[in-house]
């Protein structure tokens, strides 16, 4: 049975992912950028989209009940949301500075601008760094057919999280009781609702989180087509930022400790990522990290650890009560923690030793660099670190046994 | 109907959900009471956590002014610059080579920081820098490139240039 609220949210992001993508196609064919040639794209996608859905199993409409009453406070959070993002254009130096620059600049040249990329003067402007969430915005803005008031780019964000929140409270109602889903969905809304708008941390968290979900469910049920779909989620991740891409490598890692077998099913991941590292390795676009000096950088911060550790302590983390509440739930699903979602745990782990691993080979003043950073950063994993606390501590149904609807 | 769980431990896999009552007490273990408890407070403090206090209170903020402040907070570092650039974009097209004049140094914290956002402001249009970047120092050649000079504040006297517009944020200037 399927969930027609986990469906729309997949036909989102996956819908919406396909878009900006045949956008790239669109570049690498020499074919211009225009209104008609994305409706064209969008039009099929849609297509395509009915057709696989047609050949699917029969929905599962859910049924409202108490459990449903916090859901109002959950919508009325993303209400909050939605209003705070679109109240103003984004505030981050790196929209103007990376994210809006690439992607109005395409818009308004009618395709990826190599030449824009390559120039050595906006190197800092991470050139290299995969280009889904602008490629995102210009769909937004070839649909409209001008480049919009940046407060409306927030819609891209606003969608992806609330399809996020969509298919997360699908993925849960086999996990979990239906009042214990809707706290769950609750707790998870401000974290997967990024405050970081105009920045591309949400939409990496968005698909890092279902990547790390599909698979894990894909482990524990020996399902191939639940790794399909993680895959594809870690191919999505991976072309949101170069983060999304330590991520794919951190679960291929977890993967390799856990379950050797499925990390071949990656692919789909591989497949998703390379065209942009082919593209950005052809056009000659250069990571700031691994700039000459990588060594003498490495042994310098690991040598003098005390100025890096201590801002990585400093700098904020996020409330407090939400680590000890974090620590607590570990504490108690601890025997769970470790037998059976060591997968889940080791990818997060994982994850944050790359992190710390950029912050060695930095080229930038390394005290800097994790105060302007690591929170950000830290954010992209909230999602899933609140998940596995939630997850190790509840029950796990018996789907066979129970009727579990979602709503 | 009762409803089978399935619990973490390795020995008894199954047995009757007598603990779940359709709400978060449901929570398994064999010491149920107290663990869920525990539970509960785990959930809580997580979801409290994570809690933004923001997405409820903007619906009683002075919302117009939090609109301003938010938007003028990318460029408040030099203020006027985001009217400024504003302007330039509205007098030039796509194409136009536009040099930024700004009295910022260096480039790093400084003419850097008028300068990517001319860029995203400007984009579709060839923003020429003031200052050589690897260098840091000013590059007069590239005065030689632009067709237009956006300045903030003000613009020195350039020579074979006129004034286009100006106002209180900065001056443009076009290539006579």
């Amino acid at each position: 049975m399927r969930r027609p609220l986990q469906l729309i949210g997949e036909t989102y992001l996956l819908g919406s992912a396909a878009l900006a993508f045949s956008l790239m196609a669109f570049s690498v064919a020499g074919i211009r950028w225009s209104r008609t040639v994305v409706i064209v794209a969008a039009i099929m996608i849609l297509i395509a989209s009915i057709l696989a859905i047609r050949r699917q199993r029969p929905f599962e409409w859910p049924s409202l009940g108490w459990a449903n009453l916090i859901d109002l406070l959950t919508l009325a959070l993303i209400a909050g949301y939605v209003r705070v993002t679109t109240l103003a254009p984004p505030a981050e130096a790196d929209f103007y500075a990376i994210w809006g620059a690439k992607a109005k600049q395409f818009f308004m040249t009618g395709g990826i601008d190599w030449r824009f990329l390559a120039d050595p003067l906006n190197f800092p402007s991470h050139v290299d760094y995969p280009i889904l969430q602008p490629l995102l915005y210009d769909v937004q803005a070839l649909l409209l057919g001008r480049w919009p008031d940046e407060r409306w780019l927030g819609l891209v964000h606003i969608a992806a999280s609330g399809a996020a929140l969509l298919v997360i409270r699908g993925y849960l109602a086999d996990e979990m009781p239906k009042l214990a889903r809707a706290a769950a969905t609750l707790i998870l809304m401000p974290l997967v609702f990024s405050p970081f708008f105009g920045l591309p941390e949400g939409l990496l968290a968005v698909y890092g989180t279902l990547a790390l979900l599909f698979l894990r469910r894909a482990i524990r049920d020996d399902d191939a087509g639940l790794a399909l779909r993680g895959a594809v989620y870690l191919g999505l991740a991976a072309s949101c930022k170069n983060e999304g891409l330590s991520l794919a490598i951190a679960i291929a890692l977890a993967l390799l400790l856990t379950r050797p077998r499925f990390v071949i099913r990656l692919w789909p991941a591989l497949a998703i990522a390379l065209p942009w590292l082919l593209l950005r390795s052809y056009y000659g676009l250069r990571n700031d990290l691994v700039q000459e000096g990588l060594m003498g950088r490495m042994t310098a911060h690991l040598t003098h650890p005390g100025p890096m550790l201590r801002a990585l302590v400093e700098v904020p983390h996020g409330s407090n009560l939400f680590w000890i509440g974090v620590v607590l739930a570990c504490a108690i699903g601890v025997r769970r923690l470790v037998r059976e979602e060591r997968f889940l745990a080791l990818a997060i782990l994982g994850q944050l030793l790359f992190f710390i691993g950029a912050y060695i080979v930095t080229p930038n003043e390394v005290v800097w660099h994790v105060r302007t950073s690591w929170e950000r950063l830290a954010r992209q994993l909230l999602p899933a670190v609140a998940l596995l606390a939630l997850l190790v501590t509840v029950i796990r149904f018996r789907v066979g046994d129970t009727n579990a609807t979602d709503s | 109907m009762k409803i089978a769980i399935n619990t973490s431990g390795a020995g008894s896999r199954l047995m009757y959900a007598r603990h779940y009552d359709g709400t978060l007490n449901g929570i398994a273990h064999p010491r149920p009471r107290f663990a869920a408890a525990l539970a509960v407070a785990a959930w809580a403090a997580i979801g409290a956590g994570a809690f933004q206090k923001l997405y409820v209170t903007i619906h009683f903020k002075d919302t117009v002014a939090l609109r301003a402040f938010w938007t003028e907070a990318p460029f408040r570092r030099i203020p006027g610059l985001r009217q400024l650039l504003f302007e330039v974009e509205a007098r030039t097209k796509p194409g136009d080579r536009v040099l930024l004049w700004t009295p910022h140094r260096p480039w790093q914290g400084g003419y850097g920081y008028a300068f990517r956002r001319a860029q995203y402001v400007l984009a579709g249009r060839d923003v020429i820098p003031l200052l050589d970047r690897a260098r840091d120092v000013v590059d007069e050649r590239n005065i030689d490139r632009a067709t237009y000079i956006a300045c903030w504040p003000a613009c020195p006297p350039i020579p074979g240039f006129d004034v286009m517009w100006r106002s209180e944020h900065g001056t443009l200037l076009r290539r006579r």
